[in-house]
Formats: structure tokens, C-alpha cells, sequence
């Protein structure tokens, strides 16, 4: 899987499904999910059954009054809307490996909209920057998922976060998934504060910090100049003698942020993008179901 | 003034061409890596971009200086010593004369603001004042005595700088033994001076002149006859009077009485056995006296019963006769000039004094009488000649102007003059060596 995180992959909408299917069916085939559908409080339709569906699901009484075979489907699956909040600031293009944060991201976007689209829940997409904001309206289709991808690969990557930015639209009152992708590079609080804002008793949030390993443990050698992808600010660091403590803010600051986070009641996920990502998110799908 | 002792090796400044090759070369590769932000690299910990720059533009600068200095120390710059210290070290010395040249004033001038001793060529050097009038020196000065003499009065002189007209007469004798550098300067007058250098009488209103006609390339003399004897003035003689018998130059001094030239009383006593002696001697006086100034008449007698020489007047007194008569002679005017038959001639002189009596002369018989006029001419010649002031203006020719530079000292000056920087450099090098250090450690940590 990691050998097609190549950019001449990741910046096509066709490498980006595919790459997105690819993790999908690689983590997920066989797995049960259709726990989830069905179970819902809320009773939203009837649906023929199809071979392979869970027998028990079947809604008994609707074949004795009609003969045939109905699944009774909850709300939940149906009318839920994930939407992407992706942070499209400057400091998303912090490279390791010659993969930058935004591709992987890109890629974290497509596999969990890709996943979504296949259960039949609406996506939408919002890249942020003070520059060039782009939004996308929840939809539903094949189609549109390839439109999703597309105005996912052409977001511009640049500016910062805004200080002041207004929800408007883009929460609604009605049930949803908002899916925050970012590295949490912010110059007051204005990143926290917007998250912890979007949060309200019917959606649910959940933070993607992605941090490279580099970030995390200053593994350059000697003597850098660094310069800040948003502010252009240059430092001179001797990377060893600056490594411990480094380390530690990066740590406190990680820890502040969850805290943070879970203190609003918003799920907290931490990606490193050297790891292997279909089985971060198989993992973090994992402890998803287990929650819900 | 300074001069490069290597200067081939300056070519080594091609080196400089390599710092700046890297420079350029990493302000293009730019080391610079891009994070998402240096917000948890504290700035506490590192120096500003800015000093970073600056201290990446200090060094690139020493090192170019290290490269500049170690370059200069092959090359090796030795600087001359400052022009001050040079003057205050200088004595020039200049002649009276050209005091009256209004350049040679300007440059005196120029000379003594900077701070030069300046002293007259005179037999006490005597400091020379603007204000004071140009003195009249009679003699002249002998500029190698005078040079051997300033020498020793202040002891090791850098520099002594002659302002003079070089005129040969000016130098006479041993060249000196000087450790000083000799600057020479020459002022000299491009005019000819015509001057008398001698005169008298000829026939009853005329005199003769020998005139020499002197500038910096050389002297003529020329013998001229002026008639009018009682002119004032001499026409193609500017500045020569006649004044009562007295010549003189530009009517200060008088120098001679022209009149004063007699002739040359000679008296010939000879005996029957020296007739053909005699006839030799007439002949020689005949021919000294073409060339001498002074007439020469002669009263020739021959030696016999009525021979007297009572109350003679004449200046000299040939006596050809193995036994002269003896008289009464004034030993201070009158030269007497004797047989010497025993005596051979030993010196090639026909003519030897006596070294008894004065004025006693003997004549060698046997002598080659050839020689013989030329010794009367100097026997009679006078001193009766018109002196005057530096009437030969030759000059001296520019090698002969050489001291002779003392070989104990030459070095010393030599160094003295010519100071190498390099003890400088290298402490400079040294200091740039350390300075580089330290700002890349600074850079570093």
C-alpha cells in the first residue's frame, strides 16, 4: 500500500480512488458492518434483501404480511452528512519523505469519504485558508464522489488559518460527522477555538492531528536553518542540542490539544504520516465500531 | 611608499575566487529547510534569521581577509618610513649663490615648512633664515669637505640633500666616506659668464685680455686686444671697467692695475768660451717672450775689462763665466742665474734653485736646451694675473657626484628606510584567524 503513496498517484482522482478502495477493501472486506445498519433507534425505510445480508435483520413481520424479504433500515446510515474540514494553510505542506502532510491528508480524506459514499452517506468538503477557502456541499453518488475528489485534489494550499472565521453554513442542526484534518498550527487559538465551536449535542467531531515523525522528534542533523512555511520566520537551530526540549513542547503541546479536545467532547486522533496508513485507519475504524 | 618585495605572488588573490564561489554556491543550494512551523523552536535557543545573515556575512568576510593577509604576507609589502620622520632626519644644504634663483627659494621654502634643517654652504654651515640677506661668500667651498663635515655634526643623517650649481671647481680632493643617502639637486645658470682672467699692457695704449667664456658645459679662453686704453668701458666685455689703471669686474672690486706689468729687465754676462751658450740662451728668452706677458728686453754684454754690473737694475742676472764677477745684488728682486758646470742635470730641470741663497738659480750646461724656454718662462712667469670670483663655471659630471657610502652603515639605513609590514600581517592574520573562529562557533552553537 505505501508504494502508492507516490504523488503521481495521490494528485489524480483516479490513483486517489483507487488508493481509496484499495485501503478500503484491504481492511474492511469481511468485515462485518452491518451492525451498524439497521440498528438505529429511528426507523427510516424498508429495504429488499439482497443476498448476503445479515438474516437477521430481516424484518419478519413485514414478510408475513407481504411474502417478501425486507431489511428495515435505521436513519442513522441513511441521513448522516460527514463532512471534511481540511486545514488548507500553508504549514500543511511540511514535507518527510517527499510526501507532504496535504497528500496524505488527501488520502485520509479519500479513504474515509470513500468509505462513507460506499454506506451511502452524504460527504462534503471544506478546505480553509484565509486565501483561497473552498467548500463543497454534502452529496450523494458515484458521481459526485469523483466531483469530491477532484475539488479535493485542486484545493489550494496556502495562507493561514483565519483568525476570525463564522460557521454559517457549513454546521447544520441536523445529524452529522465532522471529520477536522489538520496539524493544529495555529498562531493564537483560532484552530481550537473554531473546532470546539462546531461541536453541538447532535454531531459529532472528530480531529485528525497529523504530525510527521520529523515533527515529533526534530530528527534533522546539526545545525538547520528552518524556515516557517506560514511566516517565513527563519531559526537557526543546532537540532542536538535542541532535540530534548523540542521533544517535550512538541509533547506538552500534543497533550494540551487532546486534553483540549476531549475535554469538548471531540474524538481525538493522533496520525503520524510515517506510519502505514490503511492500518491506521483500519485501527481507528476498529475503535470506532467498539465505541458506537 | 611601498614596494612589494613577491608581487608574482599576487596572483594568489585569485584565491579569493573560491569563498565566493562557495558563497554563491549556498546562497543558491539554500540549506534553508521548510517546517510547518518553528513555533516550538524556541528563539531563546538560537540567534535571529538576521544574525544568522550577518553572521554568515562576517564570516565570509574574514575569510576573504585571511585569504587578503596570508596573500599579502607571501607578497610582502615593505612600506618606506613616513615622509616625516624622513624630514625631520634631513639636512639640506645649499649654496649661497643660488640663493638669488627665485625657484630655488620656492623649493627651500617647501622644504624647510616640512620641517627640514636647512644650512647655507659656508665654512660654519650656518642655518639658513628667509628673512635674512644672501650672503656674499669670496671663496669657494669645497662641497666634499663641507659634506665630510656635516656628516660628522649630526650624527647619521638620513638623507642630505645638496642644492648646488655643480661646478667642477667645487670639487676637489678625496671624495668622502658618507653612510648618508646624498640627494643632489642642480640649479645651474645656463648663461655664459665671460670674465678676465688676465691683463696687460700692450705697446703704449693698448691691453690684452685672456677671457674665459664659462658655462655648465665647459670654458674657452680668448685672447683679446683692446686699444682704447682709456675707454670706461670695454665693448664685448659686459661688466669690465678700466678705471685708472685698475680693471675691474662690475666696478666693485679692483682687481689688478693692468700698468703694473714692466718689463723684464735681463742682464747676459758671458765669457769669450760660452758665446755659443749664450746664443742658445738669447734664442730661449726670445722665445719666452712671445709667450709671456711681460716684455722681456735684454742687455746682452759679453765679459771683459769694462763688464760692471754697478747700479743694475735688472731682474735677472745671466752670468755665463766660470768665474762671475762678484757685486752687490738685491737677493729680494734680483734672481741671479749662475754656471753650474759641475752640476749635471738630474731632474730634467736646466734650471735648479739654489737652496742656499734666494733667488740663486744654476744653469746646467749640458742640458737638452729645448726645455730650456719653457724653464724661463716659468722662472719669469708673474703672478700678476686678474683673479676673479669663480670665473670657470664647468660643470661636474654626475657620476663623479658619488660619496664614497661607507659599508658599515649602508645596511642599517637601508633597513632603517624600507620597514616590512609583515611583522603587522601576521598579527593581523592571527587576530582574523581567532576572530573566524569564534563567529562560526558562534554560528554553530
Amino acid at each position: 500500500m505505501s508504494s502508492l503513496l507516490k504523488p503521481e498517484i495521490l494528485n489524480t482522482v483516479e490513483g486517489l480512488e483507487l488508493l481509496a478502495r484499495i485501503i478500503v477493501e484491504e481492511y474492511l472486506s469481511g468485515a462485518n458492518n452491518s451492525n451498524r445498519v439497521g440498528v438505529g433507534q429511528e426507523f427510516s425505510q424498508y429495504r429488499s434483501y439482497q443476498a448476503g445480508d445479515d438474516l437477521r435483520l430481516l424484518d419478519w413481520k413485514m414478510y408475513a404480511r407481504s411474502e417478501r424479504f425486507y431489511i428495515k433500515q435505521s436513519e442513522i446510515e441513511t441521513h448522516i452528512t460527514v463532512k471534511f474540514f481540511l486545514d488548507a494553510s500553508a504549514s500543511m505542506l511540511h514535507e518527510e519523505n517527499k510526501i507532504k502532510k496535504i497528500e496524505f491528508a488527501r488520502v485520509l480524506i479519500a479513504t474515509l469519504a470513500y468509505l462513507a459514499n460506499k454506506q451511502g452517506d452524504k460527504i462534503g468538503l471544506y478546505a480553509v485558508n484565509d486565501k483561497s477557502p473552498m467548500q463543497l456541499t454534502p452529496g450523494l453518488s458515484a458521481q459526485y464522489f469523483h466531483r469530491f475528489l477532484y475539488q479535493l485534489l485542486n484545493v489550494k494550499i496556502e495562507g493561514v488559518w483565519p483568525q476570525y472565521l463564522e460557521k454559517g453554513d457549513m454546521v447544520s442542526e441536523h445529524k452529522e460527522m465532522i471529520i477536522f484534518i489538520s496539524d493544529m498550527y495555529e498562531h493564537q487559538d483560532e484552530l481550537q477555538r473554531f473546532i470546539t465551536g462546531l461541536k453541538t449535542n447532535r454531531n459529532e467531531v472528530l480531529v485528525f492531528h497529523l504530525v510527521s515523525q520529523n515533527e515529533l522528534d526534530l530528527s534533522y542533523k546539526g545545525v538547520t536553518v528552518f524556515e516557517d512555511l506560514e511566516t517565513g520566520k527563519k531559526v537557526q537551530i543546532n537540532t542536538v542540542q535542541a532535540k530534548k526540549k523540542y521533544q517535550k513542547r512538541m509533547m506538552k503541546k500534543i497533550d494540551s490539544i487532546r486534553e483540549n479536545m476531549l475535554e469538548n467532547q471531540i474524538a481525538y486522533e493522533l496520525f503520524n504520516t510515517s506510519e502505514p496508513l490503511g492500518e491506521r485507519i483500519f485501527e481507528f475504524l476498529q475503535r470506532r465500531k467498539s465505541l458506537l | 611608499m611601498f614596494q612589494l618585495i613577491n608581487p608574482i605572488y599576487l596572483f594568489g588573490l585569485l584565491a579569493l575566487a573560491v569563498p565566493v564561489a562557495i558563497h554563491l554556491w549556498n546562497r543558491k543550494e539554500g540549506n534553508v529547510i521548510k517546517i510547518a512551523s518553528v513555533e516550538l523552536l524556541e528563539e531563546r535557543e538560537t540567534p535571529r534569521s538576521s544574525n544568522v545573515k550577518l553572521n554568515q556575512i562576517l564570516l565570509f568576510v574574514l575569510r576573504l581577509l585571511i585569504l587578503i593577509f596570508l596573500t599579502l604576507i607571501i607578497v610582502e609589502i615593505r612600506f618606506g618610513k613616513t615622509i616625516k620622520a624622513m624630514e625631520e632626519n634631513t639636512l639640506v644644504l645649499v649654496e649661497p649663490d643660488l640663493l638669488s634663483h627665485e625657484k630655488v627659494l620656492q623649493v627651500l621654502d617647501s622644504l624647510n615648512n616640512s620641517g627640514m634643517e636647512v644650512r647655507l654652504i659656508t665654512n660654519d654651515l650656518s642655518l639658513w633664515d628667509p628673512e635674512m640677506p644672501i650672503p656674499k661668500i669670496d671663496n669657494q667651498q669645497n662641497h666634499w669637505s663641507i659634506l665630510k663635515e656635516a656628516n660628522l655634526q649630526a650624527d647619521q643623517r638620513d638623507r642630505i640633500i645638496m642644492i648646488t650649481s655643480s661646478e667642477l671647481s667645487n670639487f676637489d680632493g678625496r671624495r668622502p666616506e658618507i653612510a648618508t643617502e646624498i640627494v643632489w639637486m642642480d640649479y645651474h645658470n645656463n648663461h655664459t659668464t665671460v670674465s678676465p682672467i688676465e691683463a696687460h699692457i700692450v705697446g703704449s695704449d693698448s691691453i690684452s685680455f685672456t677671457i674665459a667664456e664659462s658655462d655648465f658645459q665647459g670654458t674657452s679662453l680668448k685672447r683679446l686686444v683692446e686699444t682704447r686704453y682709456n675707454s670706461q668701458d670695454i665693448p664685448g666685455l659686459p661688466g669690465l671697467t678700466i678705471d685708472d689703471g685698475f680693471v675691474s669686474v662690475e666696478g666693485k672690486n679692483k682687481l689688478t692695475r693692468v700698468d703694473s706689468l714692466k718689463n723684464i729687465q735681463v742682464v747676459i754676462g758671458y765669457s769669450a768660451e760660452y758665446r755659443a751658450y749664450n746664443l742658445r740662451l738669447l734664442a730661449a728668452l726670445e722665445t719666452a717672450n712671445h709667450f709671456l706677458p711681460e716684455n722681456i728686453v735684454i742687455d746682452n754684454r759679453i765679459i771683459d775689462d769694462h763688464f760692471s754690473l754697478k747700479n743694475t737694475q735688472a731682474d735677472a742676472l745671466f752670468l755665463l763665466s766660470d768665474e762671475p764677477p762678484a757685486f752687490e745684488r738685491n737677493e729680494q728682486n734680483q734672481k741671479l742665474i749662475l754656471l753650474n758646470p759641475n752640476k749635471e742635470e738630474i731632474t730634467g730641470e736646466i734650471i735648479t734653485a739654489s737652496d742656499q741663497q734666494k733667488n740663486l738659480y744654476y744653469l746646467a750646461p749640458k742640458a737638452d736646451y729645448s726645455k730650456l724656454p719653457l724653464q724661463l718662462i716659468k722662472l719669469f712667469s708673474s703672478t700678476n694675473v686678474l683673479k676673479t670670483v669663480n670665473w670657470d663655471q664647468r660643470g661636474i659630471d654626475e657620476t663623479q657626484k658619488q660619496v664614497i657610502v661607507s659599508s658599515d652603515l649602508s645596511e642599517d639605513t637601508d633597513k632603517a628606510i624600507w620597514a616590512s609590514l609583515n611583522p603587522y600581517f601576521w598579527v593581523v592574520l592571527l587576530l582574523l584567524i581567532i576572530g573566524e573562529r569564534w563567529v562560526a562557533h558562534i554560528k554553530k552553537s
